[in-house]
């Protein structure tokens, strides 16, 4: 039981830490909340669905068909930005309804092309192991793997190199970083791609994990905008721990509960932490 | 001057009414369906207008407040044989208080915040509504009680009066300096907490007239209706309908809502024949998008300007 949530908990923790993060990333630099990541993701695991496993012409090596998953997904993600969010920076309001509004477009264009029903991926890497007594699937490992890799390479990138370091000074300052010569389009231009990159890689983990379907939108969208309510906006520490608080809520709640139940407690957790803390656990003020 | 004024206004409103009236005598009967549901639409649009129109606290949680009501009136009679007058009322009521909880949160949160809250509520209410199975129909739902009218002439011209007085009495409010107080809470909340304006006073109220509007529409729409389930209070897709509806009309107007939500009605029906399924909606929501992007103030104030400009 225990070892079934843990197991669980850090498996989920860890693919919506990597939506998050994405969020986390654009929201420093662009001052907006993003909320077509979700469609990102959706688009994301059509498409590795579609070149993995779409029949006898496409049938490409997975690691083939995860790299050019990952491209598109920042290809889709820039032409987001590119767009329209670019031309509505100043007005947060109309990105948070213009991008919900581009979520349900993709939602009817996937189902109009592959249609509504659920399709299951083949995972990963097949074959289980046994670890404390209970038998986890290599999938879950490898995703936790991947995605805490991910998570060490960006915040890595972003505190050691000259671009992370561009993308900080944009967040905590655009103007002055135009003056020392960064070109803040260009920086928020690559962390839209870098978002879209990150949705893809939790999409693909997302539809071998479990299925893929044109209402998987929603529930990690949610999930990853609670997590970056409750971490502060802009905080990559806040991420990482609040991205754990709702991933071992939500397995708690599957195992010893009831599955319906998922997110309810993570809902209602985000509700009062925004009572006690309303910039969230490491928000500035 | 002003008199004048106020009887050119009253006068538009009287003929917007009475040409609408007369539209069964025009419209086949398949067609008044859908303007029925375009009114319902039109009043949950303007009542979001009042809310997140005027003073920027932007709610995706409308479903909550439509949802409570029309939950709260159904299962009153349902389980304790409560007769309609008393339902309805008491789901209205039941929705105010909620509006009022929606106030709570802006004493803390703002922006993405207050919207996140919103959505929360309406995500968790959607839940434990599905999963209260045995009280609520669980996805199923209920249905089976008594609906206010029957028939498609009676229940448009029920709804073309609800709707003009929802529309009227929000659309009036907008017009006095309440309305101004709101438009000026949006535009920077400090400026006018510091001019010595209690913002919680005019945010409660505001939100009490968005609920109790919601709640009229929820009652009367679910009434209509006479089946009630998760998906047709708490669907994503209505929340998305409610809010393409008042940005493509305009928001803050009223009157734009009002107008959106007729447009979006058409033009979901006209696709019907050309697009099929997914794509109908897909191409929909790509309209609703576009228009949104190039016309952020929305298509009434574009007809405003027309008209200035004509002068």
């Amino acid at each position: 039981m225990i070892e079934e949530i843990l197991i669980v908990g850090l498996a989920t923790s860890a693919l919506y830490l990597v939506i998050a993060l994405g969020l986390v990333m654009v929201y420093s630099v662009g001052r907006v909340e993003d909320l077509s990541v979700g469609a990102y993701l959706m688009v994301a695991a059509y498409i590795y669905w579609f070149l993995a496993e779409g029949g006898p012409y496409l049938s490409l090596p997975k690691g083939a068909a995860i790299i050019i998953t990952i491209l598109i997904g920042s290809a889709i993600s820039i032409s987001v930005y590119r767009g329209f969010i670019r031309r509505l920076l100043d007005n947060p309001t109309a990105v948070f309804i213009s991008t919900l509004i581009f979520s349900l477009i993709v939602e009817n264009v996937l189902a109009g092309i592959f249609g509504e029903a659920p399709r299951s991926v083949h995972p990963l890497v097949y074959g289980s192991v046994t670890i404390g007594g209970i038998t986890i699937t290599l999938n879950i490992v490898i995703i936790l793997a991947i995605a805490w890799a991910i998570t060490i390479i960006l915040i890595t990138f972003i505190s050691k190199s000259y671009i992370g370091r561009a993308i900080r000074a944009v967040s905590i300052n655009p103007r002055g970083a135009m003056l020392v010569g960064i070109d803040p389009e260009k920086v928020r231009i690559l962390t839209w791609g870098l978002c879209g990159a990150l949705s893809a890689v939790a999409g693909i983990s997302l539809a071998t994990h479990t299925s893929i379907s044109t209402g998987m939108w929603i529930l990690p969208l949610i999930l990853a905008f609670i997590i970056v309510m409750i971490g502060g906006l802009g905080s990559i520490g806040g991420a990482i721990l609040s991205a754990h608080i709702i991933g071992f809520v939500g397995a708690f709640t599957m195992v010893m509960i009831d599955e319906r139940l998922r997110g309810v407690f993570g809902l209602l957790l985000l509700l009062v932490i925004l009572i006690f803390r309303r910039r969230g656990l490491f928000g500035r003020e | 001057m002003r008199e004048t004024a106020l009887k050119k206004i009253a006068l538009r409103w009287i003929i917007a009414f009475a040409v609408m009236s007369l539209l069964p005598f025009f419209v086949p009967h398949g067609w008044l369906r859908v303007l029925i549901i375009a009114n319902f639409l039109a009043i949950f649009a303007m009542s979001w207008d009042i809310m997140s129109g005027y003073t920027g606290y932007i709610s995706f949680g409308h479903n909550f407040l439509l949802g409570i009501s029309a939950y709260a009136s159904v299962l009153l009679i349902h389980h304790f044989d409560v007769p309609l007058y008393l339902s309805m009322p008491i789901g209205v009521l039941i929705a105010a208080v909620g509006g009022v909880g929606f106030v709570l949160p802006t004493l803390r949160v703002r922006g993405p915040y207050f919207t996140l809250f919103t959505l929360g509520l309406f995500i968790l209410f959607e839940r434990i509504m599905i999963t209260l199975g045995p009280i609520t129909g669980g996805t199923r739902g209920l249905f089976g009680f008594p609906t206010v009218l029957k028939g498609a002439v009676p229940n448009f011209y029920l709804t073309l009066v609800l709707v003009f007085a929802v529309a009227f009495a929000l659309w009036y409010l907008g017009q006095t300096d309440f309305g101004r107080v709101l438009n000026a809470i949006r535009l920077d909340e400090d400026v006018v907490e510091n001019s010595g304006l209690d913002t919680t006073r005019f945010k409660l109220l505001s939100f009490l007239m968005s609920s109790i509007a919601a709640g009229i529409g929820a009652v009367f729409f679910i009434h209509y209706l006479g089946a009630l389930c998760p998906r047709s209070v708490f669907a994503v897709f209505l929340l998305l309908n409610i809010i393409i509806a008042s940005v493509i009309g305009g928001m803050g107007t009223i009157i734009g809502p009002f107008m959106g939500a007729y447009i979006i009605t058409i033009i979901l029906e006209g696709l019907r024949a050309v697009a099929p399924g997914p794509w109908r909606i897909a191409t929909y929501a790509a309209i609703g998008l576009i228009i949104f992007i190039l016309r952020p103030r929305g298509i009434f104030f574009e007809i405003q300007r027309l008209f200035r400009r004509r002068r």
